[in-house]
């Protein structure tokens, strides 16, 4: 039984339109339906881009004279108000609360609302109310009988009258900040969710592991309860509209009477951004930064030194730790993108390079992965050799893929208030929803000034998948960073919802202005170190630009055993979160290295290409305390050395030594020291993803001999992008290197390229080529 | 809906509540119109004031709970007053005219997104009109079925049936832009070679 793919049931499964037993049948149909599978990723898709791309569609405003028109109007009919007020010989409404009094008001945990009665004292309203009531209802009568455009301005203060006296009878509240501000379809959720909010649990006690700042963490989290709801509030599709302009918009009208105009805008301000304001008060009681501007110039990198040549014979062993991090080639693509030329220590080749998926083997003993070598001519000198390490990890299948427990720690400070941040936030970490089942659970911990839960843990049963979607929608940005808080947060509430034989991790989202607040950043690694040996690892999510932290989300990741990629497009979050969802959430070797024994009767020199931040000492292979890179189901992992030959000269090259013998160079190479004719064997440990001790593998590679044209394809891609990051990285050591050879082997090794990576490859290359000129 | 018997506050002055409603809907809707009118944005402005002002004189608790859907159609049946009774409109282009418009901060995708609108709108040109309305009120203004319903005058599931065949046409036109691809299931590789 096959679905038509002409029912629109289809796509309002996909907007999360049907109600819940129509949804569920749905999905059983579509379980059993590729076809329909398929065309309902696909309508999800397009339905996020498309609102995430006219979401952001610039939008013109009312010009000045028209609001002032509708506001007017307001003030008219108000300004009627007072008067009969004034009739009736009543205290005038100028009783504005003084500023600090209102701040105070705000910080409290009453509703912001509530100081409407400080505006207008209570008894008075009433007073008035009741005063003009009789006049009012006579002239509602009136304004009925006139023609609707003509009586409109009457009609209109009539009506404000009696519902005046109407609301001052019935003790009605303006609204509490969720109905005024949100669309009324949508009020009701969001009352569950401030209910569901305020009633959460608070995690328990912490572990005695972990750090003892974790007490004022809680007392904080306690005491934002209702700050995590605010957060809430607005609803979904409301752009927020930034204080400056409605300042100016509303100083724009003439002042009618100027203490209500401030007021006004006073008490609009306290409730459009009730969160906001309780935050960076709240804020106020860290050692914070202030919000930082989010300029290109607040990028930060470390330095990066280039591997150079070792001779084997001093140098017989290389050693690293492996890295599937992939941050650093979306980063380059923004750079170039916009025109510019990406700093020298943002471009880290192994990450260029293992951004591609290459078609390598899979493991097929007991193993998670297997190990591919492939030797050929060096693209850029042809005297020497280029040796590719590939390593695939086993591929999972969407329905083996363990239980998820994910706790999604999201970034809201101001300065993720932009359309390439938090909406694409969203809006890749609802492709990643919709993939996950009723077996994964997710829950959101949101941090700016201060971290609150807005997400308890919650299976994704396919009748919470629209609640948890629709929390994800309604997450704003404003405040300032205090990420050490959300993390602990995150964890616990990670620790609380563990599965066993599960993933269970914190996925950071952040533009990277991690303000470690009151803990340390030494105490953050510690304590990131602590919980991935517990289990529960980290992976973060870098997004936006002009404030990439890159380093110390690299480290951060790195330390908590998980990945670190840049998204810096809804197709980046496809790729991060759908297509590679199993190698983003499984694990299935952690501190895997590698080691390489160079055998110096065939090698002279090597030099291994990138992964300069993630050499080890020779020693530390065999350390199993020693940490390093994990692979996830389905990753490839992609190394290149570039071995000269032995025999041939080593450029540069070296003085003789005056004090010792020398090593035997050039055509002196000593064949007897190794009767093997292998050029290198590969040594790889691993851990199983919860194993302490590691196993070891070896596998002794002889060079064949092979000529660069007879390579593989995925060979020359490897090649093509090294070449690339070593002409971005304007490396010495790049030999003949340049844009013509890069696009050559890129062009050669294309191959299929399903996804279309490697064709925005070229695309890039040429960008950046054209450029450079 | 929305009542509290707090016993301790009133109703406060409406103009809050329009000048919320202002806030939330004014650019949306201003950008809805202009759609409607072929990018005039002189005429949509119109529009969306009149609508305003028309909310100032509506009971607040008779729209408050069908808000969205409110602003809409009352600025829709302004639009085609406008279209029917002023024959004269004078259709900008509409990129130049958003440009100018535009309030936003240039972020450093601007680009791209660009890009991607341009890509966007230049699909959604192609549909029909009901088409490419339902569209933008779904995912431009974030209406559910029902208020696209009530907005349009169309029945829930005739919406369904537009949305349906629009995003379908839609996933095809912008596929390159999506990076959608023939699925390879998470996990299945195609090619493999050994060495």
């Amino acid at each position: 039984m096959s679905l038509d793919l002409n029912d629109p049931r289809l796509t309002a499964y996909a907007l999360n339109e049907l109600d819940p037993r129509e949804r569920e049948e749905m999905e059983k149909q579509i379980a059993n339906d590729p076809a329909a599978q398929e065309l309902v990723n696909d309508l999800c898709d397009t339905a996020a881009f498309l609102q995430l791309e006219l979401g952001a569609e610039p939008s013109p405003e009312l010009d000045a004279t028209q609001k002032e028109a509708i506001r007017n109007g307001h003030v008219e009919v108000e300004c009627e108000g007072l008067s009969v007020g004034r009739l009736g010989e009543s205290p005038r409404r100028d009783t504005v609360p003084p500023y600090s009094a209102r701040a105070e008001s705000s910080e409290s945990d009453a509703p912001v609302y509530a100081d409407k009665d400080k505006i207008i004292p209570f008894p008075f309203v009433k007073y008035i109310a009741w005063a003009c009531s009789a006049a009012a209802v006579v002239a509602l009568f009136a304004g009925l009988s006139l023609p609707a455009m003509s009586g409109a301005m009457s009609k209109a203060k009539q009506l404000q009258l009696a519902q005046q006296r109407r609301d001052a009878e019935s003790g009605y509240i303006a609204g509490s900040p969720q109905v005024a501000i949100t669309t009324p379809s949508e009020t009701k959720e969001d009352l569950r969710y401030a209910k569901r909010a305020q009633l959460e649990e608070m995690p328990p006690p912490p572990s005695p592991t972990e750090l003892s700042a974790s007490k004022s963490k809680t007392e904080v989290f306690m005491a934002d309860a209702s700050s995590v709801t605010s957060l809430n509030a607005p609803s979904p599709n409301a752009p927020s509209i930034p204080i400056p302009e409605v300042a100016a918009a509303t100083a724009a009208t003439p002042a009618q009477s100027n203490v209500r105009t401030e007021s006004r805008l006073m008490a609009s301000m306290d409730k459009r951004a009730p969160a906001r304001g309780r935050i960076e008060n709240r804020s106020m009681a860290f050692p914070l930064d202030p919000v930082r501007p989010s300029s290109p110039g607040n990028e930060s990198y470390s330095a990066i030194t280039e591997n150079e040549f070792l001779t084997a014979l001093d140098n017989p062993l290389s050693t690293f730790s492996i890295d599937v991090d992939t941050a650093s080639y979306a980063n380059v693509r923004r750079f170039i993108e916009q025109g510019q030329r990406p700093p020298a220590d943002a471009v880290r080749i192994e990450e260029m390079v293992n951004y591609f998926p290459y078609n390598y083997a899979q493991p097929e003993g007991s193993d998670p992965f297997a190990a591919n070598v492939e030797i050929a001519d060096c693209p850029w000198d042809r005297e020497h050799r280029l040796v590719r390490v590939g390593l695939k990890g086993r591929e999972i299948a969407q329905n083996h893929r363990p239980a998820s427990n994910l706790v999604f720690l999201i970034d809201v400070s101001g300065s993720m208030n932009e359309p390439a941040k938090l909406p694409l936030v969203k809006a890749s970490l609802q492709l990643l929803v919709n993939k996950l089942t009723a077996r994964d659970r997710i829950a959101i911990v949101v941090y700016a000034g201060s971290s609150g839960l807005v997400l308890r843990s919650t299976s994704i049963t396919s009748a919470n998948k629209a609640a948890v979607l629709e929390t994800l929608d309604r997450l704003e940005a404003g405040g300032s960073t205090n990420g050490g808080e959300g993390i602990q947060l995150a964890y616990s509430v990670a620790r609380e919802n563990f599965i066993k034989g599960g993933t269970n991790r914190v996925i950071l989202c952040t533009d990277g202005d991690f303000n470690v607040g009151v803990t340390s950043q030494g105490a953050l690694v510690d304590l990131i170190k602590q919980e991935a040996k517990s289990g529960v690892f980290l992976s973060v999510f870098g997004f936006g630009s002009g404030n990439l932290k890159d380093s110390t989300m690299m480290n951060l990741a790195d330390k908590g055993n998980g990945n670190y990629a840049y998204i810096d497009s809804l197709k980046e979050g496809r790729k991060v979160f759908v297509e590679q969802m199993s190698g983003t959430l499984v694990t299935i070797a952690k501190d895997v290295k590698i080691q390489i024994e160079f055998n110096p009767a065939k090698v002279g020199a090597y030099r291994l290409i990138g992964y300069e931040k993630r050499m080890l000492a020779k020693e530390d292979f065999n350390n199993d305390k020693k940490d390093a890179g994990e692979i996830g189901a389905g990753h490839t992992v992609t190394a290149l050395y570039e071995v000269v030959p032995a025999g041939q000269p080593v450029k540069p090259a070296v003085d003789a030594l005056k004090y010792q013998a020398n090593p035997p160079v050039r055509s002196d190479v000593d064949e007897r020291r190794s009767p093997s004719s292998d050029l290198l064997t590969l040594k790889i440990r691993y851990k199983q993803p919860d194993g302490a001790t590691s196993k070891k593998l070896e596998f002794p590679i002889r060079d064949q001999g092979a000529k660069w044209e007879s390579a593989s394809g995925d060979f020359k891609f490897a090649a093509s992008v090294a070449a690339f990051g070593m002409i971005l990285r304007e490396s010495q050591l790049r030999g003949d290197a340049d844009y013509g050879l890069v696009l050559k082997l890129a062009r050669e090794g294309k191959g299929e390229d399903e996804e279309g990576y490697r064709s925005e490859f070229i695309r890039l290359v040429k960008t950046a080529a054209e450029m450079g000129r | 809906m929305g009542t509290q018997d707090t016993g301790q506050g009133m109703s406060a002055p409406d103009s809050d509540w329009i000048h919320a409603m202002l806030e939330r809907y004014e650019k949306p809707l201003v950008r809805y119109a202009a759609q409607l009118l072929d990018g005039d944005i002189d005429l949509a402005r119109d529009a969306v004031q009149d609508t305003f002002l028309r909310l100032c004189r509506e009971e607040r608790t008779e729209v408050e709970s069908r808000i969205a859907a409110w602003l809409y159609t009352v600025c829709r049946n302004r639009v085609f007053d406008m279209k029917r009774k002023e024959s004269r409109v004078i259709a900008l282009a509409e990129g130049e005219s958003f440009e100018r418009a535009s309030t936003d901060p240039t972020p450093a995708h601007a680009a791209e997104r660009r890009d991607n609108l341009s890509h966007i709108n230049a699909a959604l040109s192609l549909l029909p009109d009901n088409q490419r309305e339902v569209v933008r009120l779904k995912f431009q203004s974030g209406l559910s079925y029902k208020e696209i319903s009530d907005v349009t005058k169309l029945s829930v599931t005739n919406v369904g049936f537009l949305l349906h065949t629009a995003l379908k046409t839609l996933r095809t036109q912008l596929k390159t832009e999506l990076g959608l691809v023939p699925a390879t299931a998470d996990g299945a590789t195609t090619h493999r070679r050994t060495l």
